[in-house]
């Protein structure tokens, strides 16, 4: 959706135009959202956070705001440093420790630039592999082992049953096992 | 590797191409879709409200502290004069009777004194100092405040009592003080019987801190009608007989119906002036009552000499 449509149809319709806008970003903030927060906030505290991310994407067009490129770049943006503010709000409290105390030195990351390059590498690597099973197993095996739904809601998306969903399931995760091992890589 | 434990844990963090490679289309159905843009408007519409701040409000201070105080301090300042205003009309205490014979009892404490004198009397001069008094007529009773010279009175009254307990008379009897008193009456004859018109009899009873006055079967400051009723009660209620006492009577009573007693209290006795002449014992207690508290109507006899 470009801005200048969605311009013209909130003019016509706020309520409208609103709606659209969830109805097309909504998946893709929804993704965001979700692998920042898939560790550390339940279901419902990640649909909160989608809520406000559409919220303060509302409130901003509302306040006359523009920008240049595509709405998506926009909103991604904007999930993104939601979903951030999420995480650090409910990682907050026991778990975390101030940089003042002596502690600090022992639960130092050991992450580095170069270990982030292949961490990403090795997601798209990831990714790439399980994207060799085809469709519907590559929908099956991100939605039961990333999402983390169940069977029936999975059946809902790819217009299967639940049994033939955890047969294929379960095929296509040994067939993913296999395609692993075969390429070197251990999860 | 199992199936269990298999975990796609690494896609977390992703950069944004493959955060668009874990996108579907279908990934959230209608009902969530719907669910989450309603929270969507609702926090849009209501995120203008927070940040407005409008209008001062006002601080109340809270009245019904005020209020109940104010009620606490009137309702105390009535107590205090209502229990003034009780304790200022409950009028003066009365006295029991407990016992059957009329005594006078009066007892002082250093600071006052009672002193009776009696102008017109029988045949005694005596000076007792709490006595009971009988054959006398008691005239006045004053209550004074002790000073030197009442100190002197009361010493001399001390010493005539001692001396005249030699002196045998029926008409006196000593009182019997069972508390520490201080001899406070003196009698003082000033005249013969037969040469004195007693003055109306006049009693004032005063009270005095730690003086108890005890006496029986009437009150202590009667009126004059009640006098008159209590005597006439007293007087009718006693047993006459035909009988003729010596002498000659010495106060003649004459009550509002017409109905005279003659008495003597010297020989005690009372005789009815019905006619009949007849004649009663007069009692001591009546005697002692007459002599305390007079009588507005009794008139003393007077007989004068032929010679």
């Amino acid at each position: 959706m470009k801005q200048d449509e969605f311009r013209k149809i909130t003019k016509k319709s706020r309520h409208k135009g609103y709606r659209m806008l969830f109805d097309e970003y909504c998946n893709y903030v929804y993704a965001i959202v979700f692998n920042r927060l898939r560790s550390c906030a339940s279901r419902e505290d990640i649909d909160e956070c989608v809520g406000d991310v559409f919220s303060d994407v509302y409130r901003y067009f509302d306040s006359d705001g523009s920008f240049e490129g595509d709405m998506s770049g926009f909103i991604g943006t904007v999930a993104r440093r939601k979903s951030s503010y999420y995480y650090n709000r409910l990682t907050s409290g026991s778990d975390s420790i101030s940089l003042d105390d002596d502690e600090v030195q022992s639960v130092l990351s050991g992450d580095d630039v170069e270990n982030e390059v292949s961490q990403n590498e090795f997601q798209r690597l990831l990714i790439e592999k399980i994207s060799e099973l085809g469709e519907p197993d590559y929908t099956i095996i991100i939605q039961k082992y990333y999402y983390n739904r169940t069977s029936s809601e999975i059946a809902r998306i790819v217009s299967m049953t639940p049994e033939a969903v955890r047969m294929r399931c379960g095929r296509a995760l040994k067939k993913l096992k296999t395609i692993l091992e075969n390429s070197g890589m251990t999860l | 590797m199992n199936k269990d434990n298999f975990d796609l844990k690494s896609l977390e963090n992703a950069d944004n191409p493959i955060v668009e490679k874990l996108v579907n289309e279908n990934m959230l159905d209608d009902a969530e879709k719907d669910r989450i843009f309603r929270y969507s408007m609702k926090e849009y519409s209501k995120s203008g409200k927070e940040t407005t701040i409008s209008g001062v409000e006002t601080y109340k201070k809270s009245n019904w502290r005020k209020l109940l105080s104010t009620a606490a301090v009137l309702l105390l300042v009535a107590g205090l004069c209502g229990g003034t205003a009780v304790m200022l009309n409950r009028g003066t205490p009365v006295i029991d009777d407990t016992s059957e014979e009329m005594t006078t009892n009066i007892t002082t404490e250093n600071k006052y004194v009672v002193v009776t004198s009696v102008t017109s009397i029988s045949q005694t001069t005596a000076k007792s100092t709490a006595a009971k008094i009988t054959g006398t007529s008691a005239k006045s009773t004053e209550t004074k405040p002790v000073s030197t010279e009442t100190a002197d009175i009361i010493n001399e009254a001390d010493t005539t009592d001692t001396e005249e307990q030699d002196v045998p008379n029926d008409n006196i009897q000593p009182v019997e003080n069972t508390e520490k008193t201080t001899p406070v009456t003196t009698i003082k004859t000033t005249a013969p019987i037969r040469t004195t018109t007693a003055p109306p009899p006049t009693t004032q009873a005063v009270k005095a801190e730690t003086t108890a006055v005890q006496t029986t079967a009437a009150p202590q400051t009667p009126e004059v009608g009640y006098t008159n009723s209590y005597l006439y009660m007293k007087l009718n209620s006693l047993e006459y007989r035909p009988y003729s006492c010596d002498g000659l009577p010495e106060y003649v009573i004459t009550f509002p119906d017409g109905t005279t007693f003659y008495l003597n209290l010297s020989s005690k006795w009372v005789q009815k002036g019905d006619g009949t002449e007849n004649e009663a014992v007069l009692p001591d207690d009546l005697i002692d009552w007459i002599n305390t508290y007079g009588y507005p109507t009794m008139t003393e006899t007077t007989y004068m000499d032929i010679d």
